[in-house]
């Protein structure tokens, strides 16, 4: 059996097709969502604009301006023309830090502000304070063209819609402050009614429901795991069908050999197993550090999935190799294109895809029980989604139940010894 | 191969031996086996003694694999009795095995091993015992000539080198009965002649062999007996003279002989007066050539060509031969071996 093992082992290593697939392609694949998926988080992300600020008289004078602007850089930076810092304004940032908006550079006036953002490209605009203390902005030519180039400047379209709000939200806090000191000054005695005023209105807020921060292509990237351990079902397929005599010369020399096919069968599975479990450990490490993809820093449950995702896979693979009156090219086509229906299903390929897999899941949730991709899938998405590790046991009893299966039926055909025909 | 080692026994002088060994190395008894409604083997029965070269030879689809294969317990079979050494055989007769060499007609290498690790691959499967092995190993790639191809994957090998690696992996573990299933399919003259010298050596060193082909010439060549079947029935047993003399035919005589192709009435009177001569069975002309088949006889040709130079035919180029497993193939059935 140990023979048998290492021979196994050495052969899938060597067979350069089942190395691309399940080597090289995954990594392949990996590369290609980096490129399309790789913007997507970051267009999110609050990115830190460089903005002049024409720190002239109107704007010293405006402590409520001064207090916004220094709330939305990590250091304030205090005018020389004004004699105070202002105090920051207390922003709950969440998990979003406000803080790494703005980076400012003070300018004594509006022509120099024109100046430096026609001269300096990173410089996206330039905030100014009026006469009535209200704050303005003002973005430069080269920010509105790139502004929809989410390529190079991910974060910026929503970095400037951030910024907008604030603005607008402060001028029409401003406003109305200004109109009722003008109407009716002695309601501001009404703590009630100020304590009113000074609250932030109730936008949106970021709440964390599940165990690390949702990553929308981190399904894909999971799905594609799913994949490949599908794919790695060659493995054992080629392992059974080289032992089985009605199948291949080779396999009539081996079911000549004194030893038991048991034997000779758990010698190739163990090797294909861990040829399995090496292959998507190498497609998982590549995921995680250079697609940045997380598995919620549970690395021992990572790492279980992969053992039990490649167990199942085998099992399959087994029982898809011990099938009866089929060749074993036609099996090793079975197994590519089971991979590849499957991984549909479980939403590998695009947007369409992860809606009928998310239809799957809410309307016949039998067949995405049965899915071996699938439950692969939700082995990942267990560990990173769910505080309890619940849901990832159930997934892992899940796949277990089916390789048992897969196993017990395969036994069945690979019990025979003896053919009609060879 | 390496065919250094001499063969110290004749034929004859082995047959000889082998009468006062009990035990058959194999015996089959009336064995059916049918493919749906074909029947491919009819009630053969094979009896092979220890040490000797048994030839199985038939045409394709005559049952010759069939019968090996059953015989290996790989395929079942509709009713009778196999046993190899006295012991009954099937699928986990492990120790009989052990004891079991197979070079299959088709190449059953790993094409992603080197001949080393795939002639020790299949050693391993029968030997555990890893410095034995690797000895054993050694003495198979010296023995089939591989030693300059050891790291080669078989990709890299010709059609003759990758037969030997093929007979490598089947001889390893030194078996006392190994089946060959026509090694010579598609293999240049010279590796054909080094395949059976091989064979020759490996039976001269204590090893009973089982010989399948449809090559009558190598099977006359190697083998001690001969067992002819067809339609999974045995035709005739026997050595390579025991089956010659089967038939009637002891020599062909082929008479170049163009004057006889335009006069009708010439031709006539010659054909009858060569068969009134009383060695001769049977005389036909075809083309330019005269064929007078004999009876065995010391003066055949002497007779013949006096017969001719009395009837003033003159002749061109004459040829004897002496019969060959196809006349008793085809005197026997009715249809030429390689049909």
């Amino acid at each position: 059996m140990w023979s048998t093992f290492l021979t196994t082992l050495r052969i899938n290593l060597r067979e350069k097709s089942s190395l691309f697939w399940l080597f090289c392609f995954p990594i392949l694949l990996s590369t290609m969502f980096l490129g399309m998926f790789g913007n997507l988080s970051a267009t999110y992300e609050v990115t830190t604009m460089r903005f002049a600020m024409v720190a002239n008289g109107d704007y010293c004078k405006s402590e409520g301006a001064q207090q916004l602007v220094a709330a939305m850089q990590r250091t304030p930076v205090t005018p020389q023309t004004c004699d105070t810092a202002p105090d920051a304004m207390d922003v709950d940032s969440g998990v979003t830090d406000l803080r790494d908006l703005l980076d400012v550079t003070p300018v004594d006036s509006t022509a120099e502000a024109t100046d430096l953002i026609n001269t300096d490209t990173d410089v996206r605009g330039f905030l100014t304070v009026d006469g009535d203390g209200l704050l303005h902005m003002t973005i430069s030519r080269a920010t509105v063209s790139s502004v929809n180039d989410t390529m190079s400047t991910p974060g910026l379209p929503v970095s400037l819609s951030i910024l907008d709000g604030a603005i607008g939200m402060f001028n029409r806090q401003a406003l109305t402050v200004a109109q009722i000191m003008t109407s009716d000054p002695a309601v501001f005695t009404n703590e009630v009614f100020t304590a009113a005023v000074q609250e932030a209105p109730g936008f949106t807020r970021q709440v964390r429901l599940t165990n690390f921060k949702p990553d929308e292509s981190a399904r894909y990237y999971y799905a594609l795991l799913a994949m490949t351990a599908l794919m790695a079902m060659t493995f054992a397929v080629t392992t059974v069908c080289s032992a089985q005599a009605n199948l291949s010369a080779l396999g009539m020399r081996r079911s000549l050999a004194p030893l038991t096919r048991l034997r000779q069968l758990m010698g190739g599975f163990l090797a294909s197993w861990l040829c399995t479990f090496c292959s998507l450990l190498v497609a998982l490490l590549y995921i995680h550090f250079v697609c940045r993809i997380s598995f919620g820093g549970r690395w021992a449950a990572t790492l279980l999935a992969i053992v039990v995702a490649s167990f199942a896979s085998n099992a399959l693979g087994t029982l898809l190799g011990s099938l009866p009156k089929l060749t074993a090219g036609t099996k090793i086509g079975l197994t590519t294109a089971f991979s590849c229906a499957l991984s549909l299903l479980s939403g590998l390929y695009g947007s369409g895809a992860m809606a009928l897999s998310d239809w799957i899941q809410r309307n016949a949730p039998v067949v995405a029980t049965i899915n071996p991709t699938q439950q692969v899938t939700n082995l990942f998405y267990d560990i990173l989604y769910y505080d309890s590790y619940a849901p990832f046991f159930r997934t892992v009893g899940i796949l277990l139940t089916m390789a048992v299966l897969a196993l017990a039926l395969a036994t069945v055909f690979l019990r025979r010894q003896r053919y009609a025909h060879l | 191969m390496n065919t250094t080692a001499p063969i110290p026994t004749s034929a004859a002088q082995r047959t000889a031996q082998r009468t006062a060994q009990p035990t058959p190395a194999i015996r089959v008894t009336e064995l059916v086996k049918h493919y749906g409604d074909n029947l491919a083997l009819d009630y053969l029965s094979m009896e092979v003694r220890r040490d000797e070269i048994y030839g199985l030879l038939g045409p394709n689809g005559s049952g010759k694999t069939t019968a090996i294969n059953c015989i290996l317990g790989l395929l079942t079979y509709d009713s009778g009795e196999i046993r190899i050494f006295g012991e009954p055989m099937g699928p986990t007769s492990y120790d009989l095995k052990r004891r079991i060499g197979v070079v299959p007609q088709d190449i059953a290498v790993f094409n992603e091993l080197t001949v080393e690790e795939n002639i020790s691959y299949f050693c391993s499967l029968y030997v555990a015992d890893r410095a034995r092995r690797t000895g054993l190993v050694d003495e198979a790639i010296a023995f089939v000539g591989l030693d300059d191809y050891r790291t080669y994957r078989p990709r890299k090998l010709s059609g003759g080198l990758l037969r030997r690696l093929n007979i490598a992996c089947g001889i390893v573990h030194k078996p006392e009965l190994i089946f060959f299933d026509e090694p010579t399919v598609a293999v240049d003259p010279q590796s054909r002649n080094a395949i059976l010298e091989g064979i020759e050596q490996l039976n001269a060193q204590g090893s009973t062999i089982v010989y399948t082909s449809h090559y009558m010439e190598e099977v006359e060549q190697i083998c001690d007996r001969i067992q002819i079947i067809d339609h999974g029935r045995q035709i005739a047993l026997g050595t390579a003279d025991e089956l010659k003399r089967m038939i009637d035919v002891g020599e062909r005589i082929s008479i170049e002989a163009p004057s006889l192709t335009g006069g009708d009435d010439t031709r006539a009177r010659t054909i009858a007066a060569l068969r009134d001569l009383p060695a001769v069975h049977d005389v036909a002309f075809e083309q330019d050539t005269l064929t007078v088949s004999c009876v065995q006889g010391a003066h055949n040709l002497i007779d013949v060509l006096q017969a001719l130079r009395q009837a003033d035919v003159p002749v061109g180029h004459v040829s004897s031969h002496t019969p060959t497993l196809n006349d008793v193939f085809l005197a026997l059935t009715g249809t030429d071996l390689r049909d």
